[in-house]
């Protein structure tokens, strides 16, 4: 990733325009981690915007030789865990869901995705939180198993067993629903 | 019922959510708001190391034809107002496509220069360049042998295999670019879309900018490719090219374009090894007492460098007689960056059919770093009152390269 290299050197070296391409190469990308982790659009927004508003205060002591994606990636994970624990501590609150079809033509809404993209995210809102981490990461993400294992602290057997089941799971919960 | 695999494409292709207009302005004026503030609290970053690059031999530069543009710069950065994207990997796998380059370039005093350069497609390193220059000088380059052409001179210089390349290969270029020169310079470069007069079309412009040179690669939107490339300014401007006018790519290469007979009525020399009349002194050299020259050849060789990692110079210049600047460059850098610690081996002497000055032995050299590197020395072989005298007479090829 050439492009990216440069960008993250741009970026350190204080570059705006750096930073509003790096935004709008990755903002669609991590919004669709942030919702398939939270199936929440304003709290997407939320973890997306603190992603980012982090990542711009960094540049001075910014060092990555890995992927800007998956870095970024990981940054919303780890927001998205910590939004899910504070969450979990509150008392529970009726999932709001703010998805909307893009056909439905409303501008005021934030998120748009398709009909069959919100079917998916609510079959995957229903997987235990570590087996969705993993199959997000890994299919939206493009992160490998190393990654993700090290990222959960286990064994990439063992990531490898939470995207096996959860893909199992998934297809029996979508099976006749979603066309490819 | 969904395989797993269809499971998995199901996921890549129909998982998307994208922020609304709205959304997406909202949040990017927070992150460049959150940016401004940060440069305003944070300290100014270090400034640009300015990398100071030696070439030491004209020929060479002239050899790394195209690419010596990029390989003069260090580079930092122009930071314009907001350009439309241009994934620059399209370039980059474009590049590793090419088999062949023809460019037309101009020197810095003004010459044309005509390169025909066969590119590997894996490494993007040159297999073979051909490099006529106005000026009345060419080069042509294969893995066997180099001709350096002088026709002003009147001299054609040879050396071992493919001339030194410059550390930034044409069909690698951008990585190069970015790996070898920006990242090492704090440099940077700025992509835009500019309307080229000459073409009458839209380019895209790569443009780098230093305290000491500013430069650009124009490419051409549809095929990806770079069609120019132009230093605008330079603190060192050299013998090396100025810029890329026309660059042409795969096409068909002229039959024997690499095959190079020297002209008749022409000097040919060595391009490593001493002159005769250096080499004849009969104050330089050795005796050597052996039945064979090969045997001989390996004991100048083994004390030759014995001298030099004992850093008994005197030594090491009467076995070696070279010009004072040579032997400064050879003490002050290829023997610094190749400190040599150990002699490893010495193979047996051959004969070279390209070098009639005598037989040729390679030697293999450890560095203090634990690196191994590998040459091939010449040595000149005198006869003089029944005794048999040996003289390094230089080398075959460069001092020292990587042992693979």
């Amino acid at each position: 990733m050439i492009e990216d290299e440069l960008l993250k050197w741009r970026f350190k070296c204080g570059s705006r325009e750096a930073l509003s391409r790096i935004y709008e190469k990755y903002l669609n990308n991590l919004l669709t981690l942030a919702m398939a982790l939270l199936n929440d659009a304003g709290a997407a927004e939320d973890v997306v915007h603190d992603v980012f508003v982090s990542f711009a205060k960094s540049a001075e002591n910014f060092k990555l030789r890995g992927s800007l994606k998956s870095y970024l990636a990981t940054c919303v994970i780890n927001r998205a865990r910590d939004r899910i624990r504070t969450n979990q501590r509150q008392p529970t609150k009726q999932d709001k869901i703010d998805l909307i079809s893009s056909e439905a033509n409303e501008p005021d809404r934030s998120v748009i995705s398709s009909e069959k993209s919100q079917r998916l995210n609510h079959a995957i809102a229903q997987l235990p939180g570590l087996q969705r981490e993993v199959i997000i990461l890994r299919l939206k993400g493009q992160m490998k198993f190393k990654e993700i294992a090290r990222l959960q602290g286990v064994s990439v057997s063992t990531i490898q067993g939470r995207y096996r089941y959860g893909l199992n799971k998934l297809r029996s919960l979508l099976d006749g629903e979603v066309e490819k | 019922m969904k395989t797993t695999n269809g499971m998995e494409e199901t996921i890549k292709k129909n998982l998307n959510f994208a922020a609304s207009t709205e959304m997406r302005e909202r949040i990017l004026t927070d992150v460049l708001d959150a940016q401004e503030e940060a440069k305003k609290t944070k300290s100014a970053s270090a400034g640009p190391n300015i990398r100071s690059i030696i070439m030491k031999n004209p020929i060479i530069k002239l050899a790394a034809a195209v690419i010596i543009i990029a390989v003069a710069l260090s580079i930092t950065f122009l930071d314009k107002s907001i350009a439309p994207a241009y994934a620059i990997e399209q370039t980059t796998k474009a590049l590793q496509k090419i088999s062949t380059v023809h460019a037309f370039c101009i020197d810095w005093d003004g010459n044309k220069v005509e390169v025909w350069g066969d590119i590997n497609a894996e490494t993007g390193k040159e297999n073979a360049v051909f490099c006529d220059s106005q000026s009345g000088f060419a080069i042509i380059s294969t893995p066997e042998i180099t001709y350096y052409y002088d026709k002003r001179e009147n001299v054609v210089r040879l050396d071992k295999g493919l001339a030194p390349a410059s550390y930034v290969r044409f069909g690698r270029i951008i990585e190069d670019i970015i790996d070898r020169i920006i990242k090492p310079n704090n440099g940077d470069v700025h992509i835009n879309r500019e309307y080229d007069q000459q073409r009458e079309a839209e380019v895209i412009v790569l443009h780098g900018v230093t305290q000491r040179e500013e430069f650009e690669v124009h490419i051409d939107p549809e095929s990806k490719l770079p069609i120019s490339i132009n230093t605008i300014r330079s603190d060192y401007p050299s013998k090396g090219l100025k810029s890329v006018d026309r660059i042409y790519y795969d096409q068909l290469l002229p039959d024997g374009i690499f095959k190079f007979e020297i002209p008749e009525g022409v000097e040919v020399v060595i391009h490593r090894a001493q002159p005769n009349n250096v080499l004849d002194d009969p104050d330089v050299g050795m005796i050597i007492e052996t039945e064979t020259n090969e045997e001989a050849c390996k004991i100048i060789i083994e004390e030759y460098w014995h001298a030099v990692i004992n850093q008994n110079w005197s030594k090491a210049k009467k076995l070696r007689p070279m010009p004072e600047k040579s032997w400064d460059y050879l003490k002050t850098i290829d023997y610094v960056d190749n400190k040599p610690a150990r002699l490893i081996k010495i193979k047996e002497p051959y004969q070279e059919k390209d070098c009639w000055i005598g037989p040729i032995a390679s030697y293999v050299i450890k560095t203090t770093d634990g690196k191994l590197k590998t040459g091939d020395m010449i040595i000149k072989i005198r006869e003089t009152d029944a005794q048999k005298s040996y003289v390094i007479a230089g080398t075959w090829g460069r001092e020292f390269n990587a042992l693979e």
